[in-house]
């Protein structure tokens, strides 16, 4: 799986039909999206907002982190260690899914 | 001894829908529970609710099998602790119906004295357009937010060709939709009892009751999340407000 992934029923805007939706994200940007009817595909170049995305969520993550411990301290103290060693993989998928989308972009646009 | 009776002021109550209709069976997931911008799509309604003031109870229609999400999305990321979850129906009009019931005592004694319904598939509403449709609701006794449509022609009855434009003063509508309590699960419950289902709250109230209806100005960026490419025009206004409510 490249970054997170979420089906659902969205319409085409090329074939016009209620369908079923392959979106990618790369933490908080959507970065592709596919209708399974037709395959129309739609890609987006976000380097640039990724990185500002990324430096944002982990200024951010610490207030985060408090605030799910306060919620929850045990539950939360158990998930972190499997938590902690995910973490740099997800990064590493988002980044691969940005980096394809935005090669894909730009060989269409030279095309 | 005196007893001092305090009688409550009566507050509005805001219900957003999360049925998710037009959602497939199998593993997908109900549209109004994909991110957008760091969030799920029913929290930026909910956060919108939130920030008006005069809404007292907030109501979240969901679908049974959506429990775990919603459970996961009221922890993380809504801040407001009373959130009360309801099931909702197949149908928009069942989920309403739902709501009500819900809040039918509370109605009764007085206690929410207007309803305002939205659609979650809807998650950049304002606080200022809850506001406003709140106002004229308790003004009027119905308010809902539409957009002036200018761009409209009519077909034939084939849709083969074009008759001409459509007629003027057409406005496109939009949620929140409010009511006045009372006259609104009056008519939810007459509208159960006769089996009708409407498109939308406002044409369930013009069927069963005769609560004047105003509408009051929508906003532009308050669409529904329809095609793909929605998705990506909501991220970019929330990326341009700093990803807060406005």
């Amino acid at each position: 799986m490249v970054g997170a992934v979420e089906q659902v029923t969205l319409t085409c805007q090329r074939c016009g039909a209620d369908s079923t939706h392959e979106l990618a994200y790369a933490g908080r940007l959507l970065v592709t999206s596919t209708c399974t009817e037709c395959g129309h595909t739609i890609e987006r170049d976000v380097r640039d907002r990724y990185v500002a995305d990324l430096r944002h969520r982990v200024a951010s993550k610490p207030r985060r982190m408090l605030r799910r411990f306060r919620r929850h301290p045990v539950s939360y103290a158990c998930s972190l260690p499997r938590a902690v060693a995910s973490k740099p993989l997800d990064v590493l998928s988002e980044l691969r899914l940005v980096l394809r989308a935005a090669s894909d972009v730009q060989r269409k646009d030279t095309e | 001894m005196i007893t001092r009776v305090v009688r409550q002021r009566p507050v509005a109550a805001g219900v957003v829908l999360a049925g998710g209709s037009g959602t497939r069976v199998g593993s997908e997931l109900n549209k109004v529970y994909l991110p957008l911008a760091g969030r799920r799509l029913v929290s930026w309604s909910i956060e919108a609710f939130d920030r008006v003031p005069e809404i007292g109870v907030l109501v979240l229609v969901t679908r049974p099998q959506d429990g775990e999400l919603v459970d996961w999305v009221l922890d993380r990321e809504i801040t407001r602790r009373n959130v009360e979850v309801v099931h909702g129906g197949d149908a928009r009009q069942t989920s309403e119906l739902a709501a009500l019931r819900h809040l039918a005592g509370r109605i009764d004694a007085g206690l929410i004295d207007t309803v305002l319904i939205h659609d979650a598939a809807r998650p950049l509403i304002s606080p200022g357009l809850v506001g406003g449709v709140l106002h004229a609701a308790r003004e009027h006794g119905g308010a809902i937010p539409g957009l002036p449509t200018e761009d409209l022609a009519t077909v034939s009855a084939d849709g083969s060709r074009l008759t001409g434009a459509a007629p003027g003063n057409l406005v496109s509508v939009q949620t929140p939709q409010g009511f006045y309590a009372e006259p609104l699960l009056a008519a939810y419950e007459q509208a159960a009892r006769l089996e009708f289902s409407g498109t939308d709250t406002a044409s369930c109230m013009e069927q069963f009751s005769d609560t004047p209806v105003r509408w009051v100005h929508g906003e532009q960026r308050n669409f529904k999340i329809t095609y793909p490419h929605d998705l990506v025009l909501a991220e970019h206004i929330l990326a341009s407000s700093d990803y807060q409510v406005q």
